[in-house]
């Protein structure tokens, strides 16, 4: 039967060429782009409405996609509670390390930051808090002196105030162009957290994709409690230069959320949705009488 | 300024992908059909100009995956989408993506479709024009408190709606105060998980009425016109199963009040494009509306029959911003149409489906009878899709002549090698209520459990 | 029960060949039921014998690997208009070699040969659309 189907087909096309005259075809549609993403895990093309209705979130695989700072003030602080603080830091290039300006010029461009941390007081569901988030598109979230400052200044105000702190980290490690004054951002940071625990105060801090390097063995990994977002890679050094130190094999899911879970690094992995209402409720607990808790 | 060679990418499949195909061919405009892997060997797809296969067998996949869909029209170098009904029809977010894309959706718009889609708001829109509504809450109900109080005020027994349900769907019947409480949480939840969304709106529950729809036609100029109503009472769970125009429960005055009302909610709405408006007609002949569909509907051809209108052609031409050839007055309402589905089902078996391969069709023809189908011989129809093998429809001056015609076509259609409802079909027109008309739309269920004790008893 | 839990249970009910659930616990008693016109068997077994048939059809025409697209889109033989193509027919080919471009929604998607081998035949043209499962290349691989 289908050979009749087929045949009729030919027949047609015969009588259509010498019959019929042109043939049209239009010229191609050029759609806006951005409006389908692929997933970076699951390649499923993605409208990218859902995917921005959705958190940033995969509807079909869940997969978290990297959000930038201002973001996620907007979904995790009460709207229009943020007041932004520190914003007179001006990076500059204390090693002369060449093509450093430049970079930071570019990125200020691209991402409409200053530098790579936005800092500030919000408040969520109506309790204040003092509010650190790291911006991945900025360097890769990198630290320098002035993402350290900026964190400092921001410790040390919630320690006079007497403010929980929350700081959602994301970031590729210390920033590599100022050298040691990226590393000492690491104990600086340490230090300003260890004077802020010591008033009984509570810091929350948030794991994002990716925490690794300087900021994860420094203040990131200091909370009182810590929560790692979904899909976030959380580690110290790069996969590839640990398996070729220590010459051996990597452990299976090494440095994703479950592996840390597993390994007592976080206490709690925690999907981006959830998110605000899980600090709220830590917020909650934590205020327990009207005053924080008293020094000894 | 150059001349837009329009192509129209068909994203429905089945009988009426083949009609799409036909008209497009009738107004010597290209087409492209789409097809699933469960597909290729449908008819739609050997009678298409192209045709591009749009994923595997499973319709999440295929004729409901819209990035593919689009994809196809895009790559293709079509200009336009006929969504036909079911899939994406009436899909927002697909008419949204299509309008961005700079395609031409043939249907209404998505801001329109967005108004049509939420029946809470739709009745509301309905009310403020002046059109009769069954009483009930017009809008969202956000507790169940809400909803009690509003209870309290109509009176049980109630229907608690689905706000985006549609189609017969998202319907519970709540006969008490302790029931409300009771399926309120329930009901939240089976919408959520059926249309997307838990918002419910309440109406009133009127006992024995019938279910009538008027057919419009509106271009982009405003002009609206209506073809008549369609009876569509007779249903097995929800689903159509014979559709008639006219009805037989409106007379002359009623239909002109349906008619005006139809026409006074499609121009408030600015829909354009053809919509249909369903109504309910209560023992005391009063009618209410109850929602719009903003797709052409399987039964179409019924009204088509009675106005010598080809719908499916006037719906491309709106599209491509023609205005509507006619105005009101020149329609011309004729005679009684009614239409049979056949299915691929097996009536004595509760309705399974029943799909195979078909080895040989002996179609019905003559004077005003008309088959819509896909279905050929050694066709074998796929297990993934709804049962619909053809639409059998016929005309006459009078009903009770389109019902003996419909009983002759039935005699004289076969379908060899699979199941098919044609014997349900042949009874039904035999039995003395339908022929009366006396039904309403519990009908057909309890005529299917007579056919089968019937058969146990030969 | 919380509400997330009873959406999850009827999804999955609604998902399973289950006709009937009831479930009585000391707080609440559920009680969920469907119309099933088909059992999930004889449906199962149906779907697998018609995909046999019907899906399963290799096409005889050119012996060897089949290359096919796993997207609805444009086949471009370049990952530009001025480039060379990533292949031509006789070329080797290795396996996980790009072979070429299925543009989708403006998403440049490049696809990769699963096997090694040499390259009989491109069965498109440059910038055609192509659908889904659809051959792109044919490659003999010995």
């Amino acid at each position: 039967m289908e050979n009749f189907f087929e045949d009729r087909k030919k027949r047609l096309e015969l009588f259509h060429k010498q019959v019929r005259g042109k043939q049209y075809s239009n010229p191609k549609l050029e759609i806006p782009s951005g409006l389908f993403i692929k997933c970076d895990k699951c390649n499923e093309h993605l409208y990218s409405e859902d995917i921005s209705v959705n958190h940033f979130v995969c509807p079909k695989c869940r997969y978290h996609f990297r959000i930038p700072a201002r973001y996620r003030i907007k979904i995790t602080a009460d709207e229009g509670s943020f007041e932004e603080m520190f914003t007179d830091l001006v990076t500059v290039n204390p090693l002369d390390f060449p093509g450093y300006p430049e970079k930071i010029a570019h990125y200020q461009a691209e991402t409409f930051e200053s530098e790579a941390v936005v800092t500030g007081t919000a408040s969520i569901k109506g309790i204040k808090i003092a509010l650190g988030i790291l911006d991945s598109f900025f360097m890769m979230g990198s630290m320098g002196s002035v993402v350290g400052e900026k964190i400092t200044r921001l410790i040390e105000y919630a320690t006079a105030e007497k403010l929980p702190l929350i700081i959602f980290s994301a970031s590729g490690g210390a920033r590599m162009q100022e050298g040691i004054f990226s590393l000492m951002q690491m104990a600086k940071t340490a230090a300003a957290l260890k004077r802020f625990s010591e008033k009984g105060l509570l810091y929350i801090s948030v794991l994002t994709n990716p925490t690794t390097g300087g900021v994860a063995a420094s203040f990131s990994s200091l909370g009182d409690i810590i929560i790692a977002e979904k899909d976030s890679l959380i580690g110290f050094a790069g996969q590839r230069v640990i398996k070729n130190t220590i010459n051996q094999a990597l452990p299976e899911g090494f440095q994703t959320d479950t592996f840390q879970l597993r390994h007592g690094m976080v206490d709690l992995i925690l999907d981006r949705i959830d998110l605000k209402d899980k600090l709220y409720q830590i917020l909650l607990l934590h205020q327990g009488s009207d005053e924080f808790g008293t020094s000894k | 300024m150059n001349k837009i060679h329009h192509k129209i990418l068909i994203a429905c499949r089945g009988e009426i992908a083949v009609r799409a195909i036909r008209t497009c061919k009738e107004l010597g405009i290209a087409s492209v059909a789409v097809y699933s892997e469960a597909d290729k060997n449908s008819l739609h797809v050997k009678l298409a100009e192209e045709a591009i296969c749009v994923g595997p067998a499973p319709s999440q996949n295929s004729y409901l995956n819209i990035s593919n869909i689009i994809s196809a029209a895009i790559s293709t170098g079509s200009t336009a989408i006929y969504p036909g009904y079911g899939f994406l029809a009436e899909n927002e977010k697909f008419v949204e993506i299509v309008e961005k894309c700079g395609l031409k959706f043939i249907g209404p718009s998505s801001s329109v479709m967005q108004k049509v889609g939420n029946k809470a708001e739709a009745r509301k829109i309905a009310q403020a024009t002046g059109i009769p509504v069954v009483e009930g809450s017009l809008k969202e109900l956000q507790t169940v408190e809400e909803a009690l109080a509003e209870g309290e005020r109509i009176g049980y027994p109630i229907l608690l709606k689905a706000v985006y349900g549609g189609g017969g769907r998202g319907i519970t019947v709540i006969n008490s105060e302790t029931e409300l409480k009771e399926k309120w949480a329930i009901t939240q939840a089976e919408a959520r998980a059926c249309f997307g969304s838990g918002e419910l709106y309440l109406e009133k529950y009127l006992d024995g009425v019938r279910h009538v729809e008027v057919q419009v036609l509106a271009d982009k100029y405003f002009n609206v016109i209506h073809l008549g109503e369609r009876d569509c009472s007779l249903q097995r769970r929800k689903q159509k199963i014979v559709e008639e125009a006219p009805s037989r429960f409106v007379d002359g005055a009623l239909r002109e009040k349906l008619g005006s009302s139809a026409i006074a909610f499609t121009q408030a709405i600015e829909y354009e494009n053809a919509g249909t408006v369903e109504f309910i007609i209560d023992k005391n002949g009063n009618y209410y509306f109850i929602e719009m569909n903003a797709r052409i509907q399987v039964e179409h051809p019924v009204s088509e029959m009675i106005s010598g209108i080809d719908l499916v052609k006037e719906q491309i031409r709106i599209a491509l911003g023609n205005p509507l050839p006619f105005k009101q007055e020149n329609i011309r309402l004729n005679g009684w149409a009614i239409e049979c589905r056949i299915n691929a089902e097996d009536h004595l078996n509760d309705f399974r489906p029943c799909p195979g391969i078909i080895k040989n069709i002996v179609f019905p023809g003559g004077f005003n009878v008309r088959v819509d189908t896909f279905i050929y011989p050694n066709y074998e129809a796929p297990p993934y899709y709804d049962s619909l093998l053809a639409k059998l429809i016929v005309w006459a001056p009078t009903r009770i002549e389109a019902i003996r015609k419909m009983r002759v076509a039935l005699e004289q259609f076969i379908i060899g090698g699979i199941k098919s409802n044609i014997e349900f079909h042949y009874l039904l027109m035999h039995n003395p209520d339908y022929v009366r008309g006396s039904y309403d739309t519990n009908f057909i269920n309890h005529f299917a459990k007579l056919v089968v004790e019937e058969n146990r008893g030969e | 029960m919380e509400y997330k839990q009873l959406q999850a249970l009827i999804r999955n009910f609604e998902k399973s060949s289950l006709t009937l659930l009831e479930l009585e616990t000391s707080d609440y008693k559920i009680r969920l039921s469907k119309n099933a016109c088909s059992t999930v068997e004889s449906d199962a077994i149906v779907k697998n014998s018609f995909e046999e048939k019907v899906l399963c059809q290799e096409s005889e025409e050119t012996s060897g690997f089949e290359v096919k697209s796993p997207l609805v889109g444009t086949f471009y033989r370049a990952s530009g208009p001025n480039a060379k193509p990533f292949v031509s027919e006789g070329d080797e080919i290795v396996f996980g070699q790009t072979v070429c471009i299925i543009e989708a929604m403006k998403i440049m998607n490049e696809i990769t040969s699963p096997v090694k081998g040499v390259v009989k035949k491109i069965m498109v043209g440059n910038g055609e659309p192509v659908g889904y499962n659809q051959v792109l290349m044919v490659i003999d691989c010995e």
